[in-house]
């Protein structure tokens, strides 16, 4: 008989045991990782909101552009950009302000891990700039001649040359010019005993090295005075013809602005400090290099030597050579000539004849002339002066002399037109309207722009102009009516010529002209060759001009508006009638041309 | 009859007991001290962030930072350590109110950083002082102009620094802020 085992069965706790144990290594690993990943969801989510901001900040940029183009442009939905989208909303609060409303979302609009909404208007770029005489020169003052006649009142920073019968109707003011101070100097003058090669340079003794020359550049638009140079002579040479000239790529032109005489008798076989006066205009421009040339004749017995150092005057070099020839650097190189140049001095002048008809001034008993000398003035007001000669009445000597003024535009009015151009077209190379005329700006062009056979040209918005402006053969230039009662601006980098019975209209709306502005230092800089920053001949119209940096010449013309330039001619009849509205000149791009932000609009959820 | 337990199991079973609670302990022991390490971090970076979030979303906002502004509570005067912006208010659409000002303020007050904001009654934003953190080493301001009033762009550099079990966790934040009103 066998005997059966009754099995048993025993279960365990094994698996709960260690079901437990899991489940507590499970809770503390997840809460230890979701601590750490704490600190990555709150950088991930700075991240996507930093995107936000910049995509929606995005919107509003491309909305402006896209205003810039089109003015009707309202907005856009959905646009993608990167990781994520923006829609914005264009909403016009009146003519020359517009509200957009940009939100963008991180990675998209159903489904957004980050949105960001920014509110802020743009309008149509506008400055105020106050002209407030008719005509005003800078330090280069006046030319009036030839029955030129001004409708307003005048002001100079130098003198004020008006004969022949020019009529003033306002009042005429002419600066003194700042005091005599040396401007530029080779600061490291030490006596010399004797010469060498370094502290000595020797010119006019033969061909290659006839003539000396300098290079410089002055600190302000004053006019030049008179230039001093430590030198000796050997022998007895001749006069020297002390030149001005610019600068041609390194080494000097043959373009003398203007130039004074170096008296061989004033200077001995000895160094000493010799004077050569200089006249005062044209007036040099600061931002250009110019030599002085001392143009001698050869002679291997009679020369002349001029006191020098190693790189004393850090603006210029000093060469050796032939004035209209060529030029060598000195030997040893990088020496500079003793010299010193004086600006300023001297006092103002009104008139010229030596008769009181020369030219009348004033209108009623309260336009006035004032000037250190008045010559050959009538004068229906008082005669500020302190000595004067032809005139109609004594001078009132209680006045001081007038003082410089600030010219009306600024560096930083120029910089803000020309970025209202540059938010326009850019037109590469030269650019000719013709007869069948054309409408531009805003817009750049990089060349030169002719407006020619009759045609018209329509400003429609800031014009930026690299080259030089030529309006010729009865064309015509005129803004858009969409400028209403502002007026539009022409920027000129090279010189403006009209010619040829052209003609100048504002947008149609009383108070309205284009203003041609040009930054060129003609003619007193390289490449001008004998043109004028702006040349008027045969024109007519609305217009206003201004050349701060060079000089502006006008024959004929009538109703011009406003004439502001460095040194002012006027001469063949033309007439200036000022419009008092000046006083505080608007000006606009206009419509359709530069929207930009308006600071203190811009709102951010 | 039902068989019991050996001796020798039921020393293996406390020794595997054993072996377990150890390892949960030095678990659990692990886990506070790095619970503590990893607290401490986040709120240096709570703190730094938190200010460089508030000042770039008061200032972006800003028209202009001013030199010096009274307070209900004080006079705070724009500086390297002390941060003045003056913000258009804003309606409950989020348009701005003409001519209507609300004021934020940050400083530092030994390790405790703050925000005041001091809004007009018609704005939006409510007037509020808020602490960032009682762990702050640093907080300056540098300014893009000699004149503050006169800035177009702050510099904020938060520095926070929390000390666990001996260790150091430190946290350094800097921050560009353009005003774009201004």
């Amino acid at each position: 008989m066998t005997a059966h085992r009754r099995s048993t069965k025993k279960s365990g706790q094994v698996l709960l045991i260690a079901l437990v144990f899991f489940g507590i290594f499970v809770s503390v690993t997840t809460a230890f990782i979701s601590l750490l990943s704490v600190n990555a969801a709150r950088a991930q989510s700075d991240v996507t909101n930093g995107e936000a901001r910049a995509l929606a900040e995005a919107g509003v940029d491309r909305a402006v552009a896209a205003l810039n183009k089109d003015p009707s442009y309202t907005g856009e939905t959905g646009t993608s950009v990167g990781e994520g989208t923006f829609s914005t909303t264009v909403t016009t609060i009146d003519s020359s302000t517009k509200e957009i409303t940009s939100t963008a979302s991180i990675p998209n609009s159903a489904h957004p891990l980050a949105t960001k909404t920014i509110r802020t208007e743009v309008s149509i770029n506008s400055a105020v700039v106050s002209f407030r005489y008719g005509v005003q020169a800078g330090a280069g003052g006046f030319d009036l001649s030839g029955g030129a006649t001004v409708n307003g009142s005048i002001y100079a920073n130098g003198d004020i040359n008006a004969t022949n019968g020019v009529h003033i109707t306002g009042s005429a003011y002419a600066a003194d010019p700042p005091a005599l101070s040396a401007d530029q100097t080779n600061g490291s003058f030490s006596p010399i005993a004797s010469c060498t090669s370094s502290n000595c340079i020797t010119f006019g003794n033969a061909s290659a090295t006839q003539d000396l020359a300098q290079s410089f550049k002055i600190s302000s638009a004053v006019g030049l005075n008179n230039l001093q140079f430590y030198i000796k002579k050997v022998g007895n040479p001749a006069d020297a013809t002390v030149r001005i000239v610019t600068d041609n790529s390194g080494v000097p032109s043959s373009n003398t602005l203007m130039s004074g005489t170096l008296s061989a008798s004033l200077v001995t076989t000895s160094f000493g400090w010799v004077t050569v006066t200089l006249p005062s205009t044209p007036i040099l421009d600061p931002s250009q290099t110019y030599w002085v040339v001392i143009d001698a004749s050869s002679n291997a017995a009679k020369y002349y030597i001029i006191g020098a150092n190693t790189d004393g005057y850090p603006s210029g070099e000093a060469r050796i050579g032939k004035y209209g020839g060529s030029w060598s650097a000195t030997s040893p190189s990088n020496l500079d000539a003793y010299f010193k140049l004086f600006l300023g001095g001297g006092t103002s002048m009104i008139g010229g004849n030596n008769y009181p008809t020369g030219v009348y001034i004033g209108t009623t008993g309260s336009d006035s002339a004032s000037a250190h000398y008045v010559e050959g003035a009538t004068v229906t007001g008082p005669l500020y002066c302190q000595t004067s000669s032809y005139t109609s009445k004594a001078c009132d000597t209680s006045q001081p002399d007038p003082t410089p003024a600030a010219m009306p535009v600024s560096d930083s009015n120029i910089a803000e037109w020309q970025t209202e151009a540059q938010a326009g077209t850019i037109i590469a190379g030269d650019e000719t309207i013709g007869w069948a005329g054309g409408t531009l700006g805003p817009a750049v062009i990089t060349g030169d722009l002719t407006v020619n056979g009759g045609g018209t040209l329509t400003v429609s918005g800031t014009l930026w102009i690299q080259g030089g402006l030529s309006v010729s053969g009865g064309s015509s230039v005129k803004l858009a009516s969409s400028y209403g009662a502002n007026n539009g601006v022409i920027i000129v980098n090279g010189p403006i010529s009209v010619a040829g019975g052209s003609h100048f209209y504002g947008s149609g709306t009383p108070g309205s002209y284009p203003f041609l502005i040009t930054t060129s230092a003609c003619p007193a800089a390289a490449g001008c060759s004998g043109a004028n920053a702006i040349s008027l001949s045969g024109g007519a119209g609305a217009v206003a001009l201004i050349a701060q940096n060079g000089t502006a010449q006008i024959d004929g013309g009538t109703a011009l508006k406003q004439v502001t330039a460095k040194t002012i001619v006027m001469d063949g009849g033309a007439t200036l009638t000022y419009d008092s509205g000046l006083i505080n000149a608007s000006f606009s791009s206009g419509p359709g041309g530069s929207w930009a932000f308006v600071p203190g609009t811009y709102s951010s959820q | 009859m039902t068989r019991g337990y050996t001796l020798i199991e039921i020393i293996v079973v406390m020794g595997i007991c054993l072996l377990l609670l150890g390892a949960l302990a030095a678990l659990y022991r692990a886990f506070t001290t790095l619970y503590v390490y990893s607290n401490s971090t986040n709120a240096t970076t709570d703190s730094a962030e938190n200010i460089i979030q508030a000042t770039e979303s008061f200032g972006i906002d800003a028209d202009r930072v001013v030199d010096s502004y009274a307070l209900s509570s004080a006079t705070y005067h724009s500086s390297s350590s002390t941060l003045v912006f003056e913000l258009p208010s804003l309606d409950s659409t989020g348009a701005i109110i003409a001519d209507t000002y609300d004021y934020a303020v940050f400083y530092a007050t030994g390790t405790q950083a703050y925000e005041v904001v001091e809004a007009n009654p018609a704005s939006a934003r409510h007037s509020s002082t808020r602490m960032f953190g009682n762990n702050f080493s640093s907080l300056s301001f540098t300014y893009d102009n000699a004149d503050p009033g006169s800035a177009d762009e702050v510099t904020v550099d938060a520095v926070s620094t929390a000390t666990a079990h001996g260790s150091t966790a430190s946290d350094h934040l800097s921050a560009l802020i353009r005003l774009r009103n201004h």
